[in-house]
């Protein structure tokens, strides 16, 4: 047992040992506040976690450098479900597994639609700013988050926002905190938007061994008047796989399919519980598989010639949301690569995208890696304002990542 | 202040971008909330991102605070004008820059007004969803700044669920750019940062904005009721049931006779305590199946007649009521005082019942227009900004209604923002910890706290400053 684990303990704290690295497990906000007042007063490197299915790409260095891991994991009430209001509050170890089954009673989907929703906790997905398929119709999740109440690195409660769908009041740091990889704060708490759900579920699915003919089938679906639940374009070695899954009820529902059909002369169209596992399956894909990954953001414009240059890349896999302008690039083998050969085809990847377009953010790789990219792919005019925040609420650097939100060039 | 600054400035803006005559002044005193008033030193009005910067540079450098403006229709004294301060305003930032139908985005000058947009993408299929009421004459600008709301953002979120990217001025001159349409923000969102913080951070310059595809069905209906509670309930148990028309709005007879009485007429029928103004939206299969489901409910609550509009020209007009309602309420009383709160859905009518009586009680003409569906309502009081006491009763009334909200597990405001009018009640909302972390994201980025000084944060101890709401930084007339 460490020693820091058991003067944790003494404050009432319970902890664990992994690897080497202690874990405080706090179950109070009170503990939260504990534990970080004094890993504030001896200046402990900390790293915030949920259950760690994202810490490999979210905070690589946590293996390395950080003194102490924070988990909210025992954190798992749910404060609030409000059926008549659409609206969720939950303490951010619930898992999204959780909260799905909990919101289904009540009629109700959440977003997003993670690839591991078992192993990611609400407060997880919300550092690390997660989408799952369901963005093409929902949104990026920081659009219903509706407030948050966190600890800052010297122990400070604060709250934003609230449990409204509509509300204006105070700055909306939760946008700040969402996304922001526990590099300003822990999450204790999240407030959600929650959507319908609706009663027919359909999946279509094309397959071609070439690209071109499924791009052109992309650029007529989206013209459709449907909004698809998702809409993904996947390669995982063998045929290229487009996905259309559709939700909605009814004669629009079937109108919707049918114009689908028409524009994707589909192999497959499954329905009800299929359409539901197709759906989930779809989700999976967003879980890396322990490869390395990157992802290219772009326009949805620029897709086409993107994933054309990559349809010649051996032994990639690739997954791109053809509503949102997001491609996942998927390279067995190169997490266990050397910071040397990850740095190099992240480089060559980053030299071709970018004159497309698009900006390439690294996932699954060392953290080495991602620091010494750090300079050439941050947001380098933004990364003063940035920095100021991370002055003014750790100002001994005890959440800092050496890759995130970036680094001066 | 002293001349050679202004020559300074003048030199930067021309002599059309810089106002310093008092009688042109007199038209920046205030924003839409008339209770406030303040001369400004000058107004400047910078054609550009680089005139506002160099503007911005000069005025750091003599550490003179100012206020950003749009079109000044906000209603909580965001745009106030500040003792010794300046006014920037973005009146001459009308260019829309690019305009890209396929990746459905444009990127405007912060100046331009909120309805210009919509017309200009309307030939590509394309509309800009966020729609104040005020539409016609608010800029972007300052929708981003105060996170606006209207009536279709039941359905498709407030101005910040449509903002791409920014280019910002600083307090200090500096342009920091977050202007790529990109899917996610490169390390912090600071565009969601941004939008809402009521001109403290910077002027944005240029916006780059999400345009929405225009529905192919729109259907639009007005529920008759013979009461106003029912009413409520009833759009309590149209979000229970998940249905998902695009607006959800009420008006209450006060505010229909209003209308009616004004160029806004829409036909709404005077003798009905209110009606409830709903929009549809998608694939026409979907528009039937929604209208069939949400009839049975409407009619559970006491539902006298439905209207469909049956043409483009009707839905407009039906439109045309609900958004000219404010305007129309000057035929109540000369002022009108627009507050803004928001409840859980779950609480509509409870709200709006205190409201109504909160006003009776105090025998002051109340009426409701408000946008239901987000629980966000618009207790509206007519009265005569000379008489005194009429005044105080107003807002002690607005006061309890905001307590009460807070109460039911609301907010302050759900479009409007806190400006000059709510920030006494901020520190009944949030703790002293929750507002001085606000507070402190602000130093960062305005480190001499030059940018709309004065507003949002509670003065310490603010109870003593909210009754006389006319104090600092503006003056009551
Ligand atoms: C009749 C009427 C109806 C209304 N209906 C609605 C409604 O339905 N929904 C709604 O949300 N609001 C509504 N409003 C309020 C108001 O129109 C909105 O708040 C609007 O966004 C203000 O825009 P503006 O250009 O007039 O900004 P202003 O009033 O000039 O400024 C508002 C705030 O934004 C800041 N600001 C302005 N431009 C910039 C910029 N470029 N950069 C940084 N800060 C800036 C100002 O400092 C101020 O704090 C209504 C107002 C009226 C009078």
């Amino acid at each position: 047992m460490s020693a820091l684990l058991e003067a944790l303990a003494k404050d009432g704290v319970e902890g664990e040992l992994v690897g080497n690295k202690p874990m405080a497990l706090p179950t109070s906000e009170a503990q939260v506040q504990a534990v970080l007042k004094r890993a504030h007063a001896d200046g402990l490197r900390v790293v915030p976690m949920g259950l760690g299915s994202k810490l490999e790409w979210c905070r690589p260095e946590y293996i390395t450098s950080a003194d102490l891991l924070v988990s909210t994991r025992r954190m798992d009430k749910i404060i609030d479900y409000v059926p008549g209001d659409g609206t969720l509050t939950a303490q951010a170890g619930c898992t999204m597994t959780q909260l799905e089954e909990h919101v289904l009673t009540g009629g109700h989907r959440l977003t997003p639609a993670v690839a591991l929703p078992g192993r990611s906790t609400l407060g997880g997905v919300l550092a690390a700013g997660l989408s799952g398929p369901d963005r093409q119709k929902r949104g990026p999740v920081r659009h219903h988050v509706l407030g948050t109440r966190v600890v800052l690195p010297d122990g400070t409660l604060a709250r934003s926002g609230g449990r409204l769908v509509k509300n204006v009041t105070g700055y909306d740091l939760h946008r700040l905190h969402t996304g922001s990889r526990g590099t300003l704060c822990i999450l204790l708490e999240a407030s959600l938007r929650l959507f319908p759900r609706a009663d027919d579920h359909t999946h279509l699915i094309r397959e071609e061994a070439e690209l071109d003919g499924l791009l052109a089938r992309c650029v007529e679906l989206r013209t459709l008047e449907c909004e698809p639940l998702a809409w993904t374009l996947e390669n995982h070695g063998g045929p290229w796989r487009l996905h259309v899954a559709l939700e909605g009820r009814g004669r629009a529902h079937e109108e919707d399919v049918r114009d689908v059909e028409r524009v994707l002369a589909p192999q497959e169209i499954l329905r009800g519980p299929q359409a539901d596992e197709a759906f989930d399956a779809l989700r999976g894909l967003d879980a890396s598989g322990g490869w390395g990954e990157a992802r290219a953001l772009t326009r949805t414009s620029r897709l086409s010639a993107i994933l054309r240059m990559l349809e010649k890349e051996d032994g990639l896999h690739v997954v791109a949301q053809m509503g949102i302008g997001e491609v996942r690039l998927q390279s067995p083998g190169l997490n266990e690569a050397s910071t040397e050969r990850q740095i190099e085809q992240l480089e060559e990847w980053r030299q071709r995208l970018t004159p497309l377009g698009a900006r390439l953010e690294p996932r699954m790789v060392r953290a080495q890696t991602q620091e010494d990219l750090a300079p050439a792919l941050a947001a380098q005019p933004a990364l003063d304002w940035m920095f100021r925040l991370q002055d003014e609420f750790d100002p001994k650097a005890q959440f800092r990542s050496p890759s995130f939100p970036g680094r001066r060039a | 202040m002293q001349e050679q600054i202004v020559t300074q400035l003048r030199a930067i803006v021309g002599p059309e971008g810089i106002l310093t005559d008092s009688t042109a002044l007199l038209a920046y005193e205030s924003d839409g909330l008339t209770l406030k008033r303040q001369r400004p030193e000058l107004v400047l009005l910078p054609r550009d991102t680089n005139e506002t910067a160099q503007c911005m540079r000069v005025l750091h450098e003599h550490g003179i605070p100012l206020v950003p403006r749009g079109a000044g229709t906000g209603l909580s004294g965001g745009a106030t004008p500040v003792p010794n301060g300046v006014l920037v305003g973005t009146a001459r930032m009308r260019d829309v820059l690019e305009l890209n139908a396929e990746d459905r985005f444009a990127r405007v000058q912060a100046g331009v007004v909120n309805v210009d947009l919509t017309r200009c993408c309307d030939g590509d299929g394309l509309f800009y969803a966020p729609d104040p009421s005020s539409q016609m004459a608010c800029t972007i600008g300052g929708n981003v700044a105060e996170n606006s709301g209207g009536p279709h953002c039941f359905k498709y979120g407030s101005t910040t669920r449509h903002i791409l990217g920014l280019v910002i001025v600083t307090a200090t001159g500096e342009v920091l750019h977050l202007d790529e349409a990109d899917v996610d923000p490169a390390g912090f969102d600071l565009v969601g940062l941004f939008v809402g913080s009521e001109g403290m951070f910077g002027i944005a310059t240029e916006i780059t904005v999400q345009l929405t595809p225009i529905p192919p069905v729109t259907e639009t209906l007005l529920a008759i009721f013979k009461a106003l509670d029912p009413c409520c309930d009833a759009v309590s148990d149209l979000i229970a049931a998940r249905l998902e028309p695009s607006a959800i709005e009420i008006l209450d007879k006060l505010a229909i006779q209003a209308v009616e009485a004004s160029v806004f007429a829409a036909g709404y029928p005077q003798e009905a305590e209110a009606v409830l103004l709903l929009e549809v939206e998608g694939r026409e299969s979907a528009v039937e199946d929604t209208v069939e489901r949400m009839l049975p409910i409407l009619e559970a609550h006491g539902l006298l007649e439905v209207r469909r509009a049956r043409d483009a020209g009707e839905r407009r007009k039906l439109w045309a009521g609900r958004k000219g309602a404010f305007g129309a309420m000057g035929r109540i009383a000369p002022d009108l005082y627009v507050a803004d709160v928001v409840v859980p859905r779950t609480r509509l009518r409870e709200i709006v019942r205190y409201a109504t009586d909160v006003c009776s009680e105090r025998n002051l003409k109340i009426s409701n227009v408000f946008h239901a569906g987000d629980g966000n309502i618009h207790p509206n009081i007519s009265y005569d900004r000379r008489d005194e006491e009429e005044v105080a009763r107003v807002l002690e009334a607005g006061d309890l209604i905001m307590e009460t909200c807070i109460k039911y597990g609301g907010s302050l405001s759900g479009e409007h923002g806190v400006g000059l009018e709510k920030q006494a009640m901020m520190s009944r909302l949030f703790t002293p910890d929750d507002l001085s972390v606000m507070e402190r994201v602000r130093r960062c980025l305005d480190p001499d706290g030059r940018l709309n000084p004065g507003k949002m944060f509670p003065v310490r101890s603010c109870k003593e400053v909210r009754p006389q709401l006319a104090g600092s930084p503006g003056e009551s007339t």
